[in-house]
């Protein structure tokens, strides 16, 4: 039972971004280490989960894509309510994008919870031929608004996992949630006694 | 250039006009859909929800509002103030007297789920409710209280108006004041009789209790000098509105009991449950459903009209809050709150639902639980409909610390005014408890009886039950005549079936 002197975290973090700005293939890399240029319609649970080892504890996140809502601006509340990390992506190669990343970094720190971490993560950076925003503009809005700033893409990978890692080490162990109240007992879920 | 490229692979563009009965209209969305839902209640989103997962159609959802719900709306201090204010922005003093806008998640109607009803058996079909669990949970309700105008009736004393919790157990129905022995007893025999019955349609004894009103089932084991233990069972318990349940089978009667019984079970301290930070958390999770399948949501939306061709529903036009003019979007069927609908559409109203929202600074007189439904059964105030009055508190998470929501509701007798309606449930909280409050009166409407010919569907209103078993009863007879199927035979494939399926499909459309 070596695992067993291992903290074990639960946190729940949503990714938010324009449309195509490649959330979901950065979940997809992340969770199953797969890139396909078209996975929308392949997801179809609201969330999935995946689990990274610390040093010292193991975090399992639960990554909440936003299922397409953001295309109208549509989000449910309950998407981003007790969140304990979200990750905010635009493309590198849309500078429109980079702007509402920071209407999104705005919104959550107008709505979610206090003291949630934020990532802000420019993706697709394969395309950095044809890149629009630059390293330092971010690097100077991150630095202002208290979020941590990476480069990511989904295609090649190259850093994904460190995204999630630094997203893990960030958040505040203190606050592990607790596994919530469940008056709906539907076999399923392991005996959760309510309040 | 290359962002177009690298998203060349994602869905068809949709095109850029739509022509609907020979005019030409600018995209909505896609274009192009199986069904456009217009609203976002819980019967909208519940409806779109399902026709997304379990039968892969393309839904397009509108909204002119700024979030989910609907008249299932929880809305914050600042949005609550305005949609009663035609707008207006909120004076400071609420802000003072009640505390932060984030604290509140203020339910527009009263409703709690009974824990073993029809919505859990659809949260749980379609897997919805992990997504709850997982954000918010299910908190269970602290009490059920019931009014009287005798309260402590004895030989000495005539008794005075107030509340007592409902039992919940028999131990506690044995100790409870609001029944003399002679009561309890028969009481007892009544319910033995109940939990006798394999199915609602049967008595334990063989009685066809199809053929048997529940009038003339109660007059097996109560006293006919007894006007109390009629109401106690059948609006305490059964939680009927009104007294029409009397003359109707008494397999309703028997059911609703049962599934008192079975909820309490559950939850021991109430039959309900409810769902943290608001009812809103309902229809968001269902178009969480519907959306995670390919639907498309589209809030601050106003829907300007329906589009026929031959007599029947073709496209809905739309103006979303970022357009310039109104934009369409084909579609053979609607799904529309009664709201939408022009009210030749709507049928007749069936009478107005009034509901007054109180935020309190203390719970209704006798409350001393921290989360509650009180039952006023019409017989004791005179009326024909029970009040109702829903009590929440900071820890559903829909209000600040020491603070509480109290909401009233009834179906309104002519009584002049909503207060007037509503009296002898205001009058259990002390006036100057009372921070704000808020007053509705909205019409009742039934959902479409049978498959409208021009294929635009109503999904009705609201009514004044405490409860969202009647809310179901609308969405199973929806969901039956747009597809056939009960809700009993719907299910959903798990994400495994699904994607199989998927695959499948995809080799199909190759070949
Ligand atoms: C084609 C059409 C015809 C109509 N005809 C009539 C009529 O003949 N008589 C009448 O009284 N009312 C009519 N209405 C509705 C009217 O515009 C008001 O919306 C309605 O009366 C508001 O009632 P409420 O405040 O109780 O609804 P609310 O509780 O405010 O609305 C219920 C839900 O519907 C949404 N909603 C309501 N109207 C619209 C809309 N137009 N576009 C997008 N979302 C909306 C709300 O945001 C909410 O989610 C019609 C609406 C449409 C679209
Ligand atoms: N070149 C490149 N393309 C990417 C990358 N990530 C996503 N894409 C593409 O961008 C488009 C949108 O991606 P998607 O994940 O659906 O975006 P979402 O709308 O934010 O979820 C798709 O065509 C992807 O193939 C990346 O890292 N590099
Ligand atoms: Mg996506």
């Amino acid at each position: 039972m070596a695992s067993s002197s291992r903290a074990m975290y639960h946190f729940k973090v949503v990714l938010l971004g324009n449309s195509g700005v490649g959330k979901s293939c950065l979940v997809n890399r992340f969770v199953k280490d797969t890139f396909s240029p078209d996975i929308e319609s392949t997801i179809g649970a609201a969330f999935l989960t995946q689990t990274i080892a610390l040093e010292t504890e193991t975090v399992k996140f639960e990554i909440w894509d936003t299922a397409g809502q953001e295309r109208y601006r549509s989000l449910a509340p309950m998407y981003y309510r007790g969140a304990q990390a979200a990750v905010v992506v635009f493309s590198l190669v849309d500078a429109e994008s980079f702007a509402g990343a920071k209407a999104w970094v705005n919104e959550l720190q107008k709505h979610g919870g206090s003291d949630i971490v934020i990532a802000l993560a420019g993706n697709k950076s394969d395309l950095s031929h044809v890149r629009k925003v630059d390293r330092d503009t971010a690097i100077e809005y991150a630095r202002a608004t208290g979020c941590f700033y990476l480069e990511t893409s989904a295609k090649t990978a190259v850093g994904v996992n460190e995204l999630f890692q630094q997203v893990a080490r960030r958040v505040p162990k203190t606050a592990a949630p607790p596994r919530r109240a469940d008056m709906l007992d539907t076999g399923d879920s392991s005996s959760g006694k309510c309040c | 250039m290359a962002a177009a490229a690298a998203a060349s692979s994602g869905p068809a563009e949709p095109p850029a006009s739509v022509t609907i009965d020979g005019k030409e209209y600018p995209t909505l969305a896609d274009g192009e859909y199986d069904y456009i839902v217009l609203g976002t209640g819980l019967k909208e989103c519940i409806l779109a929800g399902m026709l997304a997962a379990a039968r892969h159609k393309k839904v397009l959802v509108l909204d002119q509002s700024a979030s989910y719900g609907g008249t299932c709306a929880s809305p914050n201090l600042t949005d609550l103030f305005k949609r009663f204010n035609d707008g207006a922005e909120p004076p400071k003093g609420l802000f003072e007297a009640l505390g932060r806008d984030r604290d509140y998640n203020v339910d527009l109607i009263p409703k709690f789920m009974m824990a073993e009803g029809a919505l859990k058996d659809v949260l749980v079909k379609t897997r919805v409710h992990t997504s709850i669990q997982a954000t918010a949970g299910f908190a269970g309700i602290g009490g059920c209280y019931v009014f009287s105008k005798t309260l402590g009736k004895g030989w000495f004393s005539a008794g005075a108006a107030g509340v007592e919790k409902l039992p919940a157990t028999p131990s506690e129905a044995m100790s409870s004041p609001l029944l003399s022995m002679a009561q309890k007893l028969s009481l007892r025999s009544f319910l033995v009789f109940v939990n006798g019955c394999e199915t609602p349609q049967r008595g334990p004894d063989g009685t066809d209790l199809t053929k048997t009103t529940s009038r003339q089932l109660y007059a097996k084991f109560f006293s006919s000098s007894d006007a109390d233990l009629p109401q106690f069972v059948g609006h305490g318990m059964a939680l009927f509105p009104s007294d029409e349940y009397l003359d109707r089978p008494a397999s309703n009667l028997v059911a609703a009991i049962q599934l008192y019984r079975d909820s309490i079970e559950r939850v021991k301290t109430s039959p309900f449950i409810y769902p943290m930070y608001g009812l809103s958390t309902l229809p968001e999770a269902f178009s969480r459903l519907c959306a995670v399948q390919g639907g498309v949501f589209m809030l601050r939306t106003a829907v300007k009209g329906l589009l026929y061709e031959d007599g029947k529903v073709a496209g809905v036009l739309a103006q979303p809050e970022f357009a310039d003019e109104p934009q369409a979007a084909r579609a053979s069927v609607v799904v529309a709150d009664a709201n939408f609908l022009p009210a030749e559409k709507r049928g007749k109203s069936l009478g107005d639902v009034v509901r007054a929202i109180c935020l309190t600074s203390a719970p209704p007189r006798g409350v001393k639980t921290s989360s509650a439904q009180i039952i006023v059964p019409q017989a004791q105030v005179g009326r024909r409909n029970d009040i109702y009055m829903s009590m929440l508190g900071e820890k559903q998470m829909v209000c600040a610390k020491g603070k509480y929501v109290c909401i009233a509701s009834t179906t309104a007798e002519g009584k002049g005014s909503l207060d007037a309606e509503l009296k002898p449930a205001l009058d259990l909280l002390e006036g100057d408890s009372v921070i704000a409050k808020f007053d509705s009166t909205a019409p009742l409407y039934a959902p479409s009886k049978d498959a409208p010919e021009d294929n635009v569907y109503s999904t009705g209103s609201y009514d004044a039950t405490t409860h969202f078993e009647s809310v179901m009863r609308d969405v199973a007879h929806l969901w039956n005549l747009m597809t056939g199927e009960t809700l009993k035979d719907f299910s959903v494939p798990s994400p495994e079936e699904a994607a199989a399926a998927a695959a499948a499909a995809a080799e199909s459309a190759d070949a």
